[in-house]
C-alpha cells in the first residue's frame, strides 16, 4: 500500500469515529434537495416542460443534487477557520514536513466518501417510493466529460472552502461570512433551482463566481443536458476557476502565515 | 559552528486596544486603536549541539514566542535565525524533519484514536521504515511506560499519560533539535520526575539538542546546566546555573525558585 493510501486509511478511521455527527451532517443536505424535489412534483405535470425541464429531468436533477451536496461539496472552512487558526491547532499542521493543502485534502475526502455512500443509499428508497425513473445521458463521451467535470467540481469546492477559512487570518469572527457564502451557494450554485430557471442577471452573475461550477454543472452534464462542446468549454472554465482559486489561496497562506500567532488568533 | 544561531531577534504583534464600556463597543464599530507590543526584543543565543538549556522567565516574558519562532511557526518580525542551517519559517522539509516541539498546552495526539494511530500517521509522514517504527515506539514507551495505554483512546488517558503518548509522537523520528515548551505543566510529582529523567537519558543517549521552558524551576535545576533567563522579550542572562545560583543564593539557599526570585529583583525593569 502506498504511503499516501495508508494516511488516507489513517484519516478514514478517524471520520468512521464521528458517525452520528457524519449522518446528520448528511441529513441536512439530503432533506433541501428532497423538499424541492416534492415540490416541482407537485406542481409540474406529466407532459409540461419549463424551460427545457420535464418532469422527469428535473426529478433526476434533485436526485443527484442530494449525491452531488454530500459527494462534492467540501466542509473544510470549518475546521481550517475555527480549529486551525482561530484556536490555533494549524500550529500541529506547520511543524510537520508535509503539505498543509495535502493534509486537509486527504483529511476530508473520507467526509466526502462517507457522506456520498449515505446519498446514495438515501436514493433508493427516494427512487422506489417516489416512482423516480432516473434521466442520464447515454452518450459515452457526454458521461466521460461529465466525471471529469465533477471531479474539477470537488477540487473547485474544496479550493474554495480553504480560501474561506483562510479568512480566519485577518477577520476576528469568520461566521457571518461563511453565512453569507451559505445564502450565495444556495441561489447560484443550483440548490434552489437549476440555473437557467433563474433571471437572466443572476445567471450571468454565477457565471463569474465558482458556485455553479461545483454543483449545476456536472448535474446537469450526468443528465445530458450539455453536449460534448459545451461541456469541454465548462471544464475550461472550471480550469480557470481553479486556477484564479489557487493563486488566492497562495496568497492569502503566505501572507496569512506572517500573520498567524500560534497560540488562536 | 552553533546549531542553532540567533541575532538581534525581534518579535512585535499589533494589539487592538478596546476602551471599556458600551461607548467604547460602538467607537470600535467605526475606529480601533492599535498598539504594537513587543514580545522578544533583540534577542542574540548560540547554542551548539547536543546542549541542554533551561529557557526561563516570568509569564509573558517571550520563552514560547522564541520557541515558535526557533521552529519556524512564527515569521520573525526582525533579525535572524539559523536552525540547522535552515530559516525556520521556510519551512523546508528537511528541516522540519529534524526538529520536534511539545507544548504542554497543545497537543498532537487524536483525541477519539488510541496514541497508537497518531504514531502510525507520524511514522508515514516522516517516512520511518517499519523496522525503525517498532523498535522506536518499543523503546520509547518502555523508557516514558506507557505499554499498556498505547491502544487506549486518548481521551481516556489522564494528563500525565497524554504527555508522555505526546513526547512519542514527537521523538519517533528522532529529531535532532528538541523545543520543549512547559512539558511539565499541570502533572504530578511522579510524573514530573519521571519526565526529567526520560529528557536527560534522551539527550545523553542521541545527543539531541534541547531547549527546555518551564515554569517549574526544578526541572531546569535537574536537567540543565546552561539557562538563559528572558525577561520583557530581552534577553538578562546566559550562562551556568551553578553561577547564576552562587551570585545569587544566600548562605544556606538551597531552592533554586529563591534565587531566581532574587535574580529578577535585581536585574527588574519597570515594565514599558
Amino acid at each position: 500500500m502506498s504511503r499516501f493510501l495508508r494516511i488516507f486509511s489513517l484519516y478514514s478511521q478517524h471520520v468512521f469515529q464521528y458517525r452520528a455527527r457524519n449522518f446528520i451532517w448528511f441529513l441536512i443536505s439530503f432533506i433541501n434537495p428532497l423538499v424541492l424535489l416534492l415540490f416541482w412534483q407537485g406542481i409540474l405535470s406529466k407532459n409540461s416542460v419549463l424551460n427545457g425541464w420535464t418532469i422527469e429531468s428535473i426529478r433526476t436533477y434533485y436526485l443527484f443534487l442530494i449525491a452531488g451536496q454530500a459527494l462534492l461539496i467540501h466542509h473544510v472552512e470549518l475546521t481550517v477557520g475555527f480549529l486551525d487558526i482561530k484556536q490555533g491547532e494549524l500550529v500541529r499542521e506547520l511543524l510537520k514536513p508535509t503539505s498543509y493543502m495535502r493534509t486537509r485534502f486527504i483529511a476530508e475526502t473520507p467526509w466526502r466518501l462517507l457522506q456520498g455512500f449515505y446519498a446514495f443509499v438515501s436514493m433508493i428508497p427516494i427512487v422506489y417510493f417516489l416512482d423516480v425513473s432516473v434521466h442520464i445521458s447515454t452518450n459515452t463521451a457526454v458521461i466521460l466529460l461529465a466525471i471529469l467535470t465533477a471531479l474539477n467540481a470537488f477540487i473547485i469546492s474544496f479550493l474554495f472552502k480553504m480560501v474561506l477559512g483562510f479568512t480566519a487570518f485577518w477577520l476576528t469572527n469568520i461566521d457571518s461570512l461563511l453565512e453569507a457564502n451559505d445564502v450565495l451557494m444556495f441561489s447560484l450554485s443550483g440548490i434552489l433551482l437549476p440555473l437557467n430557471l433563474l433571471p437572466s442577471w443572476m445567471q450571468t452573475l454565477a457565471q463569474f463566481t465558482p458556485y455553479p461550477y461545483m454543483l449545476y454543472y456536472p448535474i446537469s452534464a450526468f443528465i445530458g443536458i450539455y453536449n460534448t462542446t459545451e461541456l469541454i468549454q465548462i471544464i475550461f472554465a472550471q480550469f480557470g476557476i481553479m486556477a484564479v482559486l489557487l493563486l488566492i489561496y497562495k496568497l492569502m497562506w503566505h501572507q496569512g502565515l506572517k500573520k498567524f500567532s500560534g497560540v488562536g488568533q | 559552528m552553533p546549531i542553532i544561531d540567533v541575532k538581534n531577534l525581534t518579535k512585535t504583534f499589533k494589539i487592538y486596544k478596546k476602551e471599556a464600556g458600551l461607548s467604547g463597543a460602538f467607537k470600535s464599530l467605526f475606529s480601533r486603536k492599535y498598539e504594537q507590543k513587543i514580545a522578544v526584543n533583540n534577542v542574540s543565543i548560540q547554542i551548539e549541539e547536543g546542549e541542554l538549556i533551561g529557557f526561563i522567565g516570568p509569564n509573558g516574558a517571550g520563552k514560547t514566542t522564541t520557541l515558535k519562532m526557533l521552529s519556524g511557526l512564527l515569521y520573525p518580525s526582525e533579525g535572524s535565525i539559523s536552525v540547522l542551517g535552515f530559516k525556520p519559517f521556510d519551512r523546508k522539509k528537511e528541516f522540519l524533519k529534524q526538529i520536534a516541539l511539545v507544548m504542554g498546552q497543545k497537543n498532537q495526539l487524536w483525541w477519539d484514536l488510541p496514541p497508537m494511530d497518531t504514531f502510525l500517521l507520524n511514522k508515514e509522514i516522516y517516512e520511518i521504515s517499519d523496522k525503525d517504527f517498532k523498535e522506536r515506539v518499543e523503546e520509547l514507551s518502555e523508557l516514558l511506560d506507557v505499554k499498556d495505554i498505547i491502544h487506549v483512546q486518548v481521551r481516556k488517558l489522564s494528563l500525565g499519560q497524554r504527555m508522555r503518548c505526546e513526547l512519542i509522537a514527537a521523538l519517533l523520528h528522532r529529531p535532532r533539535i528538541f523545543f520543549l515548551d512547559e512539558p511539565t505543566i499541570g502533572l504530578d510529582v511522579v510524573v514530573q520526575q519521571r519526565l526529567r529523567h526520560f529528557i536527560k537519558e534522551y539527550n545523553q543517549k542521541y545527543k539531541a539538542t534541547i531547549l527546555l521552558t518551564s515554569h517549574y524551576m526544578q526541572d531546569v535545576k535537574a536537567l540543565c546546566k546552561r539557562v538563559i533567563v528572558i525577561n520583557y522579550g530581552e534577553i538578562i542572562y546566559d550562562g551556568n546555573l551553578d553561577r547564576l545560583m552562587a551570585e545569587y543564593a544566600k548562605k544556606g539557599d538551597s531552592d533554586v525558585d529563591d534565587v531566581i526570585r532574587r535574580f529578577f529583583q535585581h536585574k527588574r525593569k519597570p515594565q514599558p
